[in-house]
């Protein structure tokens, strides 16, 4: 996912357009990183911006946007293992413990590990929430009501949890907005103290759950808060994050609400052997760090 | 003849097409024509790419699933009682079934890339590792000449 800016928006349907305060973006599924940058670069070749002014002019991967990676130092790669507010579930635990572990063993690109530790990512997700719908979602409901049709459950939650964040900050537009802006200040802030280049997260507590059930947007939303590009990337299938490891013998014990909502849905049976992936991060607009950054870690992960 | 020429493309169904409904998951917009491309599919298109699959999405578009009334829920594809994620959950079940070789997506909080996370897309990475490696091998299953023009990609088309 690019920060927005990079691939137009325009045409798409959305129910409330001109709700900006949280825009999205439109971004690849690819196959491979290579792929990624190919779509990165055939996209910009036809100049997107020209028409539609929203968007940066210039190509998606300009390497002069923003910093860039220096060959005389390592690559400096963050991990957070968890957002502190819902800790990954055993697939995912064991899978960024594996991660680091194979990225660590690599000889010979030159990477630095480091511990990246959140900054308040609960906070994150009440002010993303709370600047989602500028109509406290009047359009989304509005458009049910025309077709008839029942609003389905994961849309009630999400109005619900707009409602409550909205209520939580403030019943005005403009102090929400201030208070999403004081946090992306102290997230640049916060990014700079840890020295690092990147960070490697989790994109999900856990693997896929039953249908109608995933609610926990905490490990993605906070990247769409702070328009950080993330690439979400395979994983479990890279590290044989399987291989040896048997779910059975895991235990997990939910310390608050939002913990216990997202483990009564876990099944160890559902989990073992399926896919899941993690993020890589970058700062805002820093794309061409981000995908230089995924060539070196796909590099170090090839080694075995 | 442009960077993407020939290469099928899918996308999300609430990137409007020109003649195609376009619904955004909601059962009012189901009979919603649109007259004009989305600006991305005219720069796929003058790229020369050819959209060939408009996949599912949730009712509000504000899901981590992709569930509406009316196409009903799209699920995993490696377990049919499971989640293939979402709001872009169509795309990332077709990739994992090897149904399309680039998918476009929207993402305000999740979208892209939680449904890309749970269905493990890019296990064709492995695949890659060969390609990046000896780029006219011919596990790839794009030509060599293609893959050429990609690499020097730099059609400007304006």
């Amino acid at each position: 996912m690019p920060t927005p800016g990079r691939i137009s928006g325009a045409g798409v349907v959305v129910p409330s357009p001109g709700c900006d305060s949280i825009p999205g973006t439109l971004g690849p599924f690819t196959r491979s990183v290579r792929d990624l940058e190919m779509f990165c670069n055939a996209y910009s070749s036809a100049r997107p911006w020209i028409l539609d002014p929203s968007l940066v002019p210039t190509d998606i991967l300009n390497p002069s946007i923003g910093r860039q990676l220096d060959a005389y130092r390592p690559l400096r790669v963050g991990i957070m293992h968890t957002d502190e507010v819902v800790d990954p579930l055993p697939p995912v635990r064991h899978l960024i413990t594996k991660f680091q572990d194979r990225l660590s063993r690599n000889t010979q690109s030159n990477i630095e590990i480091k511990p990246f530790k959140p900054l308040d990512h609960g906070r994150a997700w009440t002010l993303i929430a709370g600047n989602y719908l500028e109509d406290a979602g009047a359009d989304i409901r509005r458009i049910c009501d025309e077709g008839r049709e029942p609003l389905l459950p994961l849309t009630e939650w999400i109005l619900s949890q707009t409602e409550a964040a909205m209520n939580a900050l403030s019943p005005r537009h403009e102090p929400r907005k201030a208070a999403r802006d004081e946090f992306r200040e102290a997230y640049a802030k916060h990014w700079d103290e840890a020295g690092v280049d990147v960070i490697v997260a989790p994109a999900t507590p856990g693997t896929a759950p039953r249908l109608g059930t995933p609610s926990y947007w905490g490990y993605t939303a906070v990247w769409n808060l702070l328009q950080y590009p993330s690439v979400s990337f395979p994983a479990a299938a890279i590290v044989d994050c399987w291989e040896g490891f048997d779910l059975a013998t895991e235990t997990y014990q939910p310390r608050n609400e939002t913990e216990k909502s997202v483990y009564q849905h876990y099944s160890p049976t559902l989990s073992q052997g399926m896919p899941v992936g993690l993020l890589v991060v970058a700062p805002r607009l820093h794309e061409s760090l981000l995908i230089q950054t995924m060539g070196i870690i796909e590099k170090a992960l090839r080694e075995k | 003849m442009g960077p993407l020429h020939g290469l099928p493309i899918s996308v999300k169904e609430q990137i409007a097409i020109s003649g195609h409904r376009t619904n955004a998951g909601f059962v009012a917009w189901v009979g919603n024509i649109t007259t004009e491309d989305a600006h991305i599919i005219k720069s796929l298109k003058a790229l020369g790419a050819i959209i060939f699959a408009r996949t599912n999405q949730p009712q509000s578009l504000l899901q981590l699933e992709t569930n509406n009334n009316i196409y009903g829920a799209t699920v995993h594809p490696r377990n049919r009682e499971l989640t293939a994620g979402g709001s872009t959950g169509g795309e990332a079940a077709l990739m994992a079934m090897h149904g399309t070789p680039l998918g476009i997506g929207g993402d305000i909080g999740g979208s892209i890339r939680y449904p890309a996370a749970i269905n493990g897309v890019s296990e064709l990475w492995v695949l890659a590792r060969y390609t990046c490696a000896l780029p006219l091998d011919r596990s790839c299953e794009l030509t060599p000449k293609l893959i050429d023009l990609w690499a020097n990609a730099d059609a400007r088309t304006n």
